[in-house]
């Protein structure tokens, strides 16, 4: 038998041909060779059955294969605890967590220093004056700060119908060595406050980054300070408050 | 991650791909076994070679890809084990090996024992018996697995060449000239033991055939 032949026989016992392909194939050999055909598919098939028979796994086989896993396993683990084989999977979510925070932490989304920026609520600003809540006491503040700006009482300006408005104290801080003297401010139930900074170029940019921050909704130059009315409630009438080195009678 | 208690009571992670795998292999541990057992042809190194390939199979398990076909997988991971094994184990003796596969076919095709076998080869088959596993033993590893994945497991000789990383070419030569030597090996202990009677054939001499063209009587 040719080798092209013989391969042939091979695919057709094989199931190597297409349907296509065998009818082509049996065509093309004599009756003889069918005949010869069809015994050794049978001889094949008989090989088969025989080489499958009586070679069932025992159960002993299998216990012994479960019985290496389970030794592989338990040698794994007195090597590497589970902590340890997960280390590096904490530590990748660690790492993204500080990420995270460092992208996301609010004190650099709008580039403005703490002062000139809204208190977080009424009670936290009340929390940090210095000075009692009388107009007095607030005026005298200033004195002693060394900002000469007159202060006049809430009742000389008119403000819009039905918002409510109280003085709440006065605190005095330092911002890389210069003094920031603030008034505290109530509207409505949510803290206002004017922030005093000498004039200077650096201050002037401050506070114009809080303003287009939206943190800064109102500001002023008087008697050599820039005044910037910090806070989210609308309230810009209150700078309408300072007079220029004038003490006003309450 | 779920979590199961080990015997000694400290925890231990429990994998999900293991549970899948030894699932897997348990669906078909019948089949693995066999391949294994007619290959090394001796059932406590059969055991052996097949824990030993479970178990490697189990390490190895995370560059198996769900999905993928898991026979397969495995079973390149069994023929390794089983060349490895045959490798170490020295074979006593070997037949005439007809590493021409094209004279070994002529050689049947011309042998009146096969033909004989071919009347009805389930029956030969048959009572050669246990001669079958002997004349499987003395084929290569390579023709044997071949011949194993093909006629008990199925495998087309694309997914053959693939298990075995050798081209498709080669396991149709190997399927080809394996198969020729079990058949003569066969056909001759068919002959010696009389499975088979292969009819004798009379071939005249030179001279009786002259004899008989020119007309004259037998000699």
């Amino acid at each position: 038998m040719k080798q092209h032949q013989a391969q042939l026989w091979l695919a057709y016992i094989d199931g190597e041909m297409t349907a296509a392909e065998s009818a082509n194939f049996l065509e093309s050999i004599g009756e003889d060779d069918r005949r010869r055909l069809d015994a050794e598919l049978r001889f094949e098939h008989s090989l088969s059955c025989l080489l499958a028979a009586k070679a069932e796994c025992p159960d002993a086989a299998w216990s012994a294969a479960r019985q290496r896993i389970a030794a592989e396993e338990n040698r794994r683990e007195r090597r590497y605890p589970l902590l340890l084989r997960h280390a590096w999977k904490f530590a990748a979510v660690a790492a993204a967590a500080v990420l995270m925070f460092l992208l996301l932490k609010p004190s650099d989304q709008t580039g403005a220093p703490d002062f000139l920026r809204a208190a977080p609520s009424l009670e936290a600003l009340m929390a940090t004056t210095q000075v009692s809540d009388d107009l007095d006491s607030v005026r005298a503040f200033l004195k002693d700060n060394n900002v000469k700006i007159g202060l006049k009482p809430l009742s000389s300006i008119e403000l819009p119908a039905g918002h409510v408005t109280a003085l709440r104290g006065a605190r005095a801080t330092f911002y890389r060595g210069t003094k920031i003297t603030e008034l505290l401010y109530e509207c409505c139930g949510q803290p206002l406050k004017i922030v005093f900074m000498e004039n200077s170029a650096a201050a002037r940019k401050m506070i114009e980054t809080a303003s287009r921050a939206g943190e800064v909704q109102a500001w002023r130059e008087i008697g050599g300070y820039y005044a910037a009315l910090v806070g989210l409630h609308e309230a810009r009438k209150l700078l309408d408050l300072l007079e220029d080195g004038k003490e006003v009678a309450g | 991650m779920v979590l199961e208690r080990n015997p000694s009571g400290t925890f231990r992670q429990k994998d999900a791909r293991v549970d899948y795998f030894l699932h897997e292999i348990e669906k078909h541990r019948h089949q693995f076994y066999r391949f294994v057992l007619r290959n090394v042809w001796d059932s406590a190194l059969a055991e052996d070679v097949f824990a030993s390939a479970v178990l490697t199979a189990y390490q190895q398990k995370a560059k198996f890809s769900p999905g993928t076909n898991f026979r397969a997988w495995m079973f390149r991971i069994l023929a390794n084990k089983c060349f490895q094994a045959n490798r170490d184990f020295a074979r006593s003796q070997r037949t005439t090996s007809y590493n021409d596969e094209q004279a070994a076919w002529e050689k049947l095709n011309d042998d009146p024992g096969y033909a004989e076998m071919l009347q009805d080869p389930e029956r030969a088959l048959q009572e050669c018996g246990d001669e079958i596993y002997r004349a499987l033993r003395e084929l290569s590893t390579a023709e044997r697995s071949c011949i194993l994945l093909r006629g008990l497991e199925d495998f087309t000789y694309r997914e053959i060449s693939d298990i075995l990383e050798i081209p498709m070419g080669t396991v149709m030569t190997h399927i080809s000239r394996g198969r020729a030597k079990l058949r003569i090996k066969l056909s001759e202990y068919a002959k010696e033991t009389g499975v088979v009677r292969p009819v004798l054939r009379w071939i005249p001499s030179d001279k009786e055939e002259q004899n008989k063209q020119a007309g004259g009587g037998a000699a």
